[in-house]
C-alpha cells in the first residue's frame, strides 16, 4: 500500500470500516516510533520485536475502540505502555507501586512550552544522553514529551495519570537530568 | 530493516487470513458500560452498608455514646463494627478503582474523585439510614429468616457494649429504677453518682434511656444517664460534654 495523504485518524476510520488494507500505512508511519519507545523500557532485540508485534497486533484488534475525535498516536502509545508495563511485570516479577503520592496529591508546575522552544534541541540531546540512568516513572514522560514531543494531555492519557502529575515528573526528571549531566561533564 | 518487514508481513497475513479480527465496538460499550455498573454497584453497596452501620450504632445504642463525653467515647472506640467499617472503606476504594477507568476521573490528582465517592456514600449512607428500609429489612428477616441477611441484622440489635445499657423505664423507687432493655432484660438501676444519690424527677416510667456503667448481678451501678426523645435527640440528664442527634 502506497503512502497516503490522509492522516492517522483518517486512517483509523478506514481500517475500522474495514478497509484493512490501510493498516498497512499506520504500521509505517508508528513502527520506528513504538520501537525506539520499547527501547527504553526493554533492551533485548528479540523481546523489543516480540513487543512490537503484540502492540500492533492488539492495536489492530482493538481498533474499533478508537475514538476519531482523539489523536491515534496516543492511542497506539496507550496500547504500548500497557503492553510493556506487563512485559516489565514479568520480567522482573515485581509489581508497580499502586499508590504513588504524585497521583493522588494536586501538585502545581510549570507548563514547559515557552521555555522550551528556545533551546528544545539542545534539551532533546541531553534526554536521549541521560534517558537510561533516569528511574522509570520519570524516564517514560520525559521521553515521551521531549523525543515523542506529545503533549501533556496526550502523556496524561497514555499512562492515565493526571495532567499535573504529568507536569511534576517531567519538571523533576529536567532536574535529575541536570544534575547527572554536572556530575558527569556530559 | 528486516525485522520490520517480517513483522509487518506477519502482522498483514495474519489479518488477510482471518486469524486477526477486529473486536466489534459493541465489545468496548460493553466494556465501558460493565466498568460504569460495577462503579455504580459498589458505590451503592457502600451507601448501604455505612446506613447499616449506622442503623446498627443507633439500635445498640452505641450511637449515642459520644453524649457521655469521654467515658462514653471509650466504649464507642472499643465498640465499633470494625469488620463493617473496613468494608466499607474497600468498597471505597475498589470503586475509585474503577472510576479511573474514566478520562474525566484519571486526568484529575485522586484525591478530588476519592473525596467526592466518600462524600457522596456519607451524605446518602446518613440520609438512608434516617429512612425506615433498615428497620423493614430487619423486621422481614424475623418474619422470613434469611439466611444472608438474617445474621447482620441479629448482630446489630444483639451488639452489647460493654458498661452500657440502653431500654425503657418501667419503675421509679427510692433505690433508683428499673430498666427493661431492648432484648428484654430487666436490671435494677442505682442511683447516679453524678445525681448525688437521687434518682432526677424528671424521669418518668415509659421513658427511653441510655444508661452507661457497670453491671453485676442485673444491677447496674449508674455513672450517668441520657433521656433519648421520640426523634432521637438525646438530652443529658446531668452535666455532659456535649448534646447530640
Amino acid at each position: 500500500m502506497e503512502e497516503s495523504s490522509k492522516n492517522d485518524q483518517e486512517l483509523a476510520v478506514l481500517v475500522q470500516s474495514g478497509e484493512v488494507d490501510f493498516f498497512d500505512i499506520l504500521f509505517n508511519r508508528y513502527e520506528a516510533k513504538i520501537r525506539r519507545y520499547a527501547r527504553k523500557f526493554i533492551y533485548d532485540q528479540e523481546e523489543i520485536n516480540d513487543a512490537v508485534l503484540q502492540i500492533f497486533t492488539k492495536a489492530f484488534v482493538n481498533i474499533k475502540s478508537f475514538d476519531s475525535k482523539r489523536k491515534f498516536s496516543s492511542w497506539l502509545y496507550r496500547i504500548a505502555h500497557n503492553e510493556l508495563v506487563n512485559l516489565l511485570k514479568k520480567k522482573q516479577h515485581k509489581f508497580l507501586p499502586l499508590f504513588d503520592l504524585d497521583v493522588f496529591l494536586p501538585r502545581s508546575f510549570t507548563d514547559n512550552k515557552i521555555e522550551d522552544s528556545i533551546d528544545k534541541k539542545n534539551i532533546q540531546k541531553q534526554v536521549e544522553q541521560t534517558l537510561d540512568k533516569i528511574e522509570e516513572k520519570y524516564r517514560e514522560p520525559l521521553y515521551l514529551y521531549y523525543i515523542e514531543e506529545l503533549d501533556y494531555k496526550d502523556i496524561s492519557d497514555i499512562m492515565k495519570i493526571p495532567v499535573s502529575t504529568v507536569g511534576v515528573r517531567i519538571s523533576r526528571a529536567k532536574k535529575i537530568m541536570k544534575d547527572l549531566i554536572n556530575s558527569n561533564n556530559l | 530493516m528486516e525485522e520490520q518487514n517480517n513483522i509487518k508481513e506477519d502482522i498483514l497475513q495474519k489479518i488477510k487470513s482471518g486469524e486477526l479480527k477486529m473486536k466489534p465496538k459493541i465489545f468496548f460499550a460493553l466494556k465501558t458500560s460493565f466498568f460504569a455498573l460495577l462503579f455504580l454497584f459498589l458505590l451503592l453497596f457502600a451507601v448501604y452498608l455505612v446506613s447499616f452501620i449506622v442503623f446498627m450504632m443507633k439500635a445498640s445504642g452505641i450511637w449515642f455514646l459520644p453524649g457521655f463525653g469521654f467515658s462514653g467515647m471509650g466504649i464507642l472506640f472499643g465498640a465499633l463494627p470494625y469488620f463493617l467499617i473496613f468494608l466499607a472503606l474497600s468498597l471505597i476504594i475498589f470503586s475509585e478503582f474503577f472510576a479511573e477507568h474514566f478520562a474525566f476521573v484519571y486526568k484529575r490528582p485522586m484525591i478530588y474523585s476519592l473525596s467526592v465517592i466518600v462524600l457522596i456514600v456519607i451524605i446518602f449512607g446518613m440520609i438512608t439510614s434516617q429512612t425506615s428500609m433498615h428497620a423493614g429489612i430487619f423486621q422481614r428477616t424475623r418474619d422470613n429468616n434469611f439466611p444472608i441477611v438474617k445474621p447482620f441484622y441479629d448482630q446489630a440489635i444483639n451488639m452489647k457494649p460493654e458498661n452500657m445499657h440502653t431500654g425503657i423505664i418501667l419503675d421509679i423507687n427510692d433505690l433508683g429504677f428499673d430498666l427493661q432493655t431492648l432484648d428484654g432484660q430487666n436490671l435494677k438501676v442505682m442511683p447516679c453518682k453524678n445525681g448525688k444519690g437521687k434518682t432526677p424527677k424528671i424521669l418518668s416510667i415509659g421513658e427511653r434511656v441510655v444508661i452507661i456503667g457497670p453491671m453485676r448481678n442485673n444491677i447496674v451501678d449508674c455513672l450517668n444517664v441520657l433521656r433519648v426523645a421520640d426523634d432521637g435527640s438525646l438530652t443529658p440528664i446531668f452535666k455532659m460534654n456535649r448534646r447530640m442527634k
